[in-house]
């Protein structure tokens, strides 16, 4: 699965956790850009991506992403691993 | 960020987690995002009254915060994962977390920070004082479960109440409210008795307030506990209830999933409803709260039947 891919699956998932379907999301998108990206919201949208990927994240990769591009990067290496 | 420069005990408090805790900046400026004035002034005064009790200890209680947000979020996790919270039972709960006197005193000094930080937490703190208290006739009996932080008893003694008595199950918390109280100068006479709520001797018809806040969450049988204040109250005698749903938390075993099915349990067991306040977590409107199953604290005022 290449990144954009992964990417897009992403922001299918943002859109529907922020429940904002016009959500544009760039690997640069940090939960600063977000008003929705709170912690709250943090945790269901990793949550929903173990869902979707099929992974289980441990509680310190949960909390690790702070942009968009990171958690690519996340998800790039539990699938690779 | 938010100027708090009329409530100098909110902006210590506030300035103190930030020092702690840069990246807890935008949910505080959520959590304020809309108060009014007279709102943040009895926070203030709330503010006051912790600011006092935390001395030059301020920062550690700030860390513990931190220390106990970082600890609800691995719930919150979990909670996320499998729709249910962690731990079922009261013996799950005392092994992992009230039977650690370390992790108990973090947890009791994060609670104190969060009755400022957590928009639902102040605001129930805030009905209590606003809608609550008032209403508690003079020389009335007053009686609360878990008094905890004891600032909830503060308020209630500075009123013309009759008898004040307490309940806790644990001897360290009833030591940190006594403290408490003493710090805060509290001389009229309190009872605080270690007591178990669950298998509390029946008492029946003598007071005329009673306060469960933050406590039946924690309960195996929620039901036995608020019928035991139900034989405790007078008849028409009222009672303060807060407990959240859907709220994650280490040492959270009863969980209702909506209001409708919380105030359905506190009519079960007996009491009229005088009024209900749904406070979602900060951040997010009730709707919303709802639809995504997060925290909403529930806060009841029921009254027994005449």
């Amino acid at each position: 699965m290449d990144r954009a891919e992964i990417l897009s699956r992403v922001t299918d998932i943002m859109r529907d956790v922020f429940e904002e379907d016009d959500l544009v999301v760039t690997e640069e998108t940090a939960s600063d850009d977000v008003a929705e990206w709170d912690s709250t919201n943090h945790v269901r949208m990793m949550v929903a991506v173990e869902g979707e990927f099929g992974l289980t994240f441990e509680t310190n990769e949960i909390t690790a992403p702070t942009n968009v591009g990171e958690l690519v990067d996340l998800i790039e290496a539990k699938l690779a691993s | 960020m938010i100027d708090l420069a009329a409530f100098p005990h909110l902006q210590t408090v506030v300035a103190q987690v930030l020092s702690v805790w840069p990246e807890h900046e935008s949910y505080i400026e959520a959590r304020f995002e809309g108060d009014g004035h007279d709102f943040l002034q009895r926070a203030d005064e709330f503010a006051a009254l912790a600011v006092t009790n935390m001395g030059s200890d301020i920062r550690r209680y700030c860390e513990d915060y931190r220390w106990m947000c970082e600890e609800f979020l691995n719930e919150d996790v979990f909670f996320v994962r499998h729709g249910r919270y962690r731990l079922q039972t009261f013996a799950e709960a005392y092994e992992q977390v009230y039977s650690n006197a370390d992790y108990m005193a973090r947890y009791v000094h994060g609670i104190l920070i969060s009755q400022i930080i957590w928009r639902p937490h102040a605001l129930a703190f805030d009905l209590f004082r606003t809608e609550f208290l008032p209403g508690i006739p003079e020389g009335g009996n007053y009686l609360e479960v878990g008094p905890g932080h004891g600032l909830f008893l503060y308020f209630a003694s500075q009123r013309p109440l009759g008898k004040m008595e307490a309940w806790d199950v644990s001897q360290s918390s009833i030591a940190e409210t006594r403290s408490a109280l003493n710090h805060l100068g509290v001389v009229r006479e309190i009872t605080i008795v270690e007591q178990d709520v669950l298998v509390a001797p029946e008492r029946s018809n003598e007071f005329d307030a009673a306060v469960i806040s933050e406590v039946l969450e924690h309960l195996e049988r929620p039901d036995a506990a608020l019928r035991s204040l139900y034989s405790a109250l007078k008849p028409g005698g009222r009672i303060f209830i807060n407990a959240p749903i859907n709220s994650p938390a280490p040492d959270h075993i009863y969980l209702w999933r909506d209001p409708e099915e919380f105030t359905s349990f506190v009519e079960g067991q007996g009491f009229e409803i005088e009024s209900k306040h749904f406070l979602p977590v900060t951040g997010h409107s009730l709707e919303r709260a709802l639809r995504r199953k997060l925290s909403v604290s529930c806060i009841v005022i029921g009254r027994k039947p005449e």
